[in-house]
């Protein structure tokens, strides 16, 4: 789904200012807002979508101007999107994104848990939902070891008292049972 | 063997040419001449070869006919010099294992040769020789360039340089030389003695292109100024002293350039050294400089600001390695280091921008390392000290650097460090040098390993990583719970959904509504590999919701496996279970993992034989409860009185099928009956049962000689429908 529109450039009367952590200011279109829950519900309690209402800066403590670039960026790209609703995850996990989804976010791991954060703490579902998915997708088909690569997991298995060797709740299956996992002969129907 | 012999043929040969046909020396006896010009070419050539160059040009001299066929040889040099000054012309033929002269003087000859054509024309001024010079009597010097054209004809040589002695030739002259079309030919010119004004140097740069090499031994006005003066390959000039500090920092892609004398001091050449080491094009391979005169060299102000090595064995105790790293690199090190200390205090609202702080440092870092260091040359030129102290240099600059290729060659073109080391010749150091790259390429790995951006899964909150786990299927989850105790019981708390599982004696498929994440594990009756998977089953089943899970574990092949109490632990929440069972307690295992369970379909096998029913409140509250095959009536009695005690939602229905006829008259013996009309009504059978709610009856509806059961539960007032009298259809038989 593309609904690439031109982006009008925000004015005095139908935007508000938000600072990031850094001190940067950002003006931001009310209808970009609509997409934060965070940012929507603020404006409606304060009416800054009124014109005769003062609207003061919104300050921005847990997100930083990189992240605040980025997530505006997200913003206008869904500018005329229809409002987000979500799926059942658990019926429909799917890996497969928009180009320039894939393109948005092709960054490296940790800049991706930064905008987790910032997109959680903002609410906004669809980029919420969607670095999930990514992150999700970005260890599909990989070990558990290569997971603690990908992930930068440390193992803290605890290691047997007498013997100093790692115990492993499932040591018995973590490797010789994954090899027997196997997508076919599929099952027959019930 | 047998060039053994032709060699040692060719050699008393070549002795006796020597002793018969040059006969000029009256001490050697006179012999019958040796025919050499009726040899072959090839041996001719072959015994010509183990001649040295004087001997080549007094053959030569012999007879015209004799210098065509050494002009078909063309001998080779190593160099060739040719020394030029009015009173002499000299040249000096340098052989792979002689270094010999030929000297044209002024002589007493009164006749001169207007111009030289033929070698032979020189056989009568032979004046004579030692054991390096021979000479011959000189001509005018509108001849000394067919001399040249004669004697180059005989010779091949890579390296040809032109030595003008100012003191000794007049302006024109040089001029003249530097016009003829040879000396393009040249490599090498060289102005020696004398001084030149700035107008004839300045004429000279013009007119010599800066591929060549230059040296001038002559002095320079110390206000000379020339575009071109450094930017020949090699360049060496005796005074320097009108090079400036800017001259030497606009120097680049030159090959190397000797200063004998200038009129810098230690601070000056620290502040190149600086600019060198920092400049991010390619100046120059090796600048060798004498400080001003008087000047006491400081080592400290040398290399203020500069990281450096001092080299043990070295020829000089003042001889520093300056290693090519960037202050500014020392600078992000320590940056990093910083940040990395400063990562245990930091408060957690700063954390991200620390973060980005680091990668910023981390991959500006990269960006120099890799256009500084990516083929890090080390030359002989520059290693110039002994073979055992190159591995702690390596170790250091390693230590130091990101290096990505070390080539170790020696010094090829110049012979300024011919005395010096030759690294390729030592197997030692070859050995030792593989050695080391391979321990250069596991630390480049670790160091690339440190390098990539580090991850911070670990740093997000459990709700954020929950939310991740939700969108993971299920080998992901699998795996991920693999990695750590923490993500284990992450995992562990977040459910499964499925839209089918079936357990069967054979495997376990896991399947998804959107098909992905898929499972298929088949074990096809092995016990070991069934044990294998059982953890994985288990997992699975501890926090599955699933819209059917079938149970056909004919043999107890996963009953088996799969112990009571850790199936016990088990909450399954699904729409629909289907459990084919053998015997009570395999019913009972499999029906106490519910803990909801909306239709509860139980097969019995042709084995069993169940006189009671599990009566699990999350097996009574579903809302359909069907039971296939069964073969005692005791079972319906059962689960009736199990249905009766407990409060069931209204509606819920109760389905059965006999595995032969059975009537459901001995119901009304039961205590809670409370109305029958078996064999009353035509067509179906039925009983009525009292349940712990007043307001609420269990009807019992059986159609005549059928083996269908329907049991539902109604409010008093309410009519029975026909939609309970439908058998529901979950297990295709």
């Amino acid at each position: 789904m593309s609904c690439e529109e031109p982006t009008t450039s925000p004015t005095p009367e139908n935007n508000i200012t938000v600072v990031s952590s850094d001190g940067k200011e950002f003006l931001l279109d009310l209808k970009l807002t609509e997409q934060s829950e965070t940012l929507a519900r603020l404006i409606s309690n304060f009416e800054y979508d009124r014109t005769d209402v003062k609207k003061d800066p919104v300050p921005l403590g847990n997100i930083t101007s990189a992240q605040m670039q980025k997530i505006i960026e997200w913003l206008q790209h869904h500018r005329y999107y229809p409002k987000w609703e979500q799926n059942d995850i658990h019926y429909s996990t799917s890996f497969t994104f928009e180009t320039w989804v894939e393109e948005y976010l092709n960054i490296p791991n940790n800049e991706m848990f930064e905008l987790l954060n910032a997109a959680n703490y903002l609410n906004i579902p669809r980029l919420f939902s969607t670095i999930c998915r990514i992150m999700a997708s970005r260890i599909t088909g990989k070990s558990a070891e290569q997971i603690r690569t990908v992930l930068n997991i440390k193992t803290d298995v605890k290691n047997d008292v007498y013997t100093g060797i790692p115990i492993q709740e499932d040591s018995s299956s973590s490797e010789d049972g994954m090899s027997e996992i196997s997508l076919s002969p599929s099952p027959p129907p019930i | 063997m047998v060039w053994r012999i032709v060699k040692s043929s060719l050699q008393n040969i070549h002795k006796a040419i020597r002793m018969c046909f040059w006969n000029t020396d009256t001490s050697i006896p006179k012999q019958k001449p040796f025919l050499i010009l009726k040899l072959p070419l090839v041996p001719f050539k072959l015994v010509t070869e183990f001649m040295n160059s004087h001997e080549i040009i007094k053959l030569s001299m012999c007879s015209y006919r004799m210098e065509s066929f050494l002009r078909v040889s063309k001998y080779k040099l190593i160099e060739l010099h040719v020394h030029l000054s009015d009173q002499r012309l000299r040249y000096d033929f340098a052989q792979s294992n002689n270094f010999l002269s030929i000297l044209f003087r002024k002589g007493k000859s009164e006749k001169q040769l207007e111009s030289v054509t033929k070698m032979q024309q020189l056989c009568e001024r032979y004046y004579g020789e030692d054991n390096t010079f021979l000479m011959i009597e000189y001509f005018s010097s509108n001849t000394v360039f067919d001399l040249y054209k004669c004697i180059n004809a005989l010779f091949s040589c890579p390296s040809v340089s032109w030595n003008f002695y100012l003191d000794q030739l007049s302006t024109e002259t040089m001029m003249h030389y530097l016009n003829l079309s040879l000396a393009e030919k040249c490599t090498e010119f060289s102005f020696m003695r004398g001084s030149l004004t700035a107008t004839l140097l300045t004429e000279l740069l013009d007119r010599i292109p800066v591929s060549k090499r230059l040296e001038i031994d002559s002095d320079i006005p110390i206000d000379f100024k020339h575009p071109n003066a450094l930017k020949y390959y090699v360049t060496r000039y005796n005074n320097g002293k009108w090079i400036t500090l800017n001259d030497l920092k606009s120097i680049r892609n030159v090959g190397w350039i000797e200063l004998k004398s200038t009129i810098f001091d230690c601070s000056d050449v620290n502040q190149f050294l600086n600019y060198w080491v920092n400049c991010e094009e390619d100046m120059l391979e090796l600048l060798e400089l004498n400080l001003q005169e008087g000047a006491i060299i400081d080592v400290f102000a040398l290399i203020d600001q500069l990281i450096t090595l001092r080299v043990e064995g070295a020829s000089s105790p003042n001889f520093f390695i300056i290693l090519e790293l960037l202050e500014r690199k020392k600078e992000l090190e320590e940056e990093i280091s910083m940040i990395e200390k400063r990562e245990n205090q930091v408060d957690i609202s700063d954390f991200s921008e620390e973060i980005r702080k680091k990668i910023n440092a981390n991959a500006e870092l990269r960006r120099l390392e890799i256009n500084k260091n990516n083929k890090f040359t080390i030359t002989s030129r520059q290693l110039y000290f002994k073979q055992d102290t190159i591995l702690p240099l390596l170790n250091y600059i390693l230590e130091k650097g990101h290096v990505e290729q070390f080539v170790v060659r020696s010094s090829e073109k110049d012979e300024v460090f011919s005395n010096g080391p030759n690294l390729e010749d030592s197997v030692a150091m070859k050995w030792e040098l593989s050695r080391f790259l391979r321990e250069m390429k596991q630390t480049l790995h670790t160091m690339e390993e440190t390098l990539k951006p580090k991850t911070n899964w670990s740093d997000l909150p459990s709700e954020l990583k929950l939310e991740c786990i939700d969108y993971m299927a299920l080998m992901e989850r699998w795996n991920l719970r693999q990695t750590a105790q923490v993500e284990r019981d992450l995992v562990n708390s977040r459910k499964i959904f499925a839209e089918t599982v079936i357990v069967d004696e054979k495997f376990f498929s896991f399947t998804t509504k959107s098909g992905i994440g898929n499972v298929f594990i088949s074990y096809e009756y092995d016990p070991d590999k069934l044990s294998r998977t059982c953890p994985f089953i288990l997992f699975v089943f501890q926090k599955l919701v699933a819209n059917v899970l079938k149970i056909d574990d004919e043999s107890y092949c996963m009953m088996s496996t799969l112990t009571i109490p850790q199936m016990e632990t088990i909450n399954l929440e699904l729409n629909t279970i289907i459990v084919f069972h053998n015997s009570f307690i395999e019913l009972y295992c499999w029906l106490s993992m519910l803990k909801k369970c909306v239709n509860v379909v139980i097969v019995e096998r042709d084995e069993a034989d169940l006189n009671k029913f599990p009566d699990f409140p999350a097996v009574l509250n579903a809302e359909t409860i069907q039971y296939i095959d069964a073969k005692n009536i005791g079972v319906l009695e059962s689960f009736l009185n199990a249905w009766s005690r407990q409060h069931p939602k209204l509606n819920s229905n109760f389905q059965m099928r006999f595995k032969s006829f059975e009537s459901i008259e001995s119901l009304r013996k039961m205590n809670s009956c409370i109305e029958s009309r078996v064999g009353e009504e035509e067509g179906y059978d039925m009983i009525a049962l009292e349940t712990n709610d007043p307001e609420k009856i269990v009807i019992v509806v059986q159609g005549t000689k059928q083996r269908e059961v329907f049991v539902c539960l109604l409010s008093e007032n309410q009519e029975l429908s026909t939609e309970f009298f439908i058998w529901k259809q979950f297990v295709k038989h």
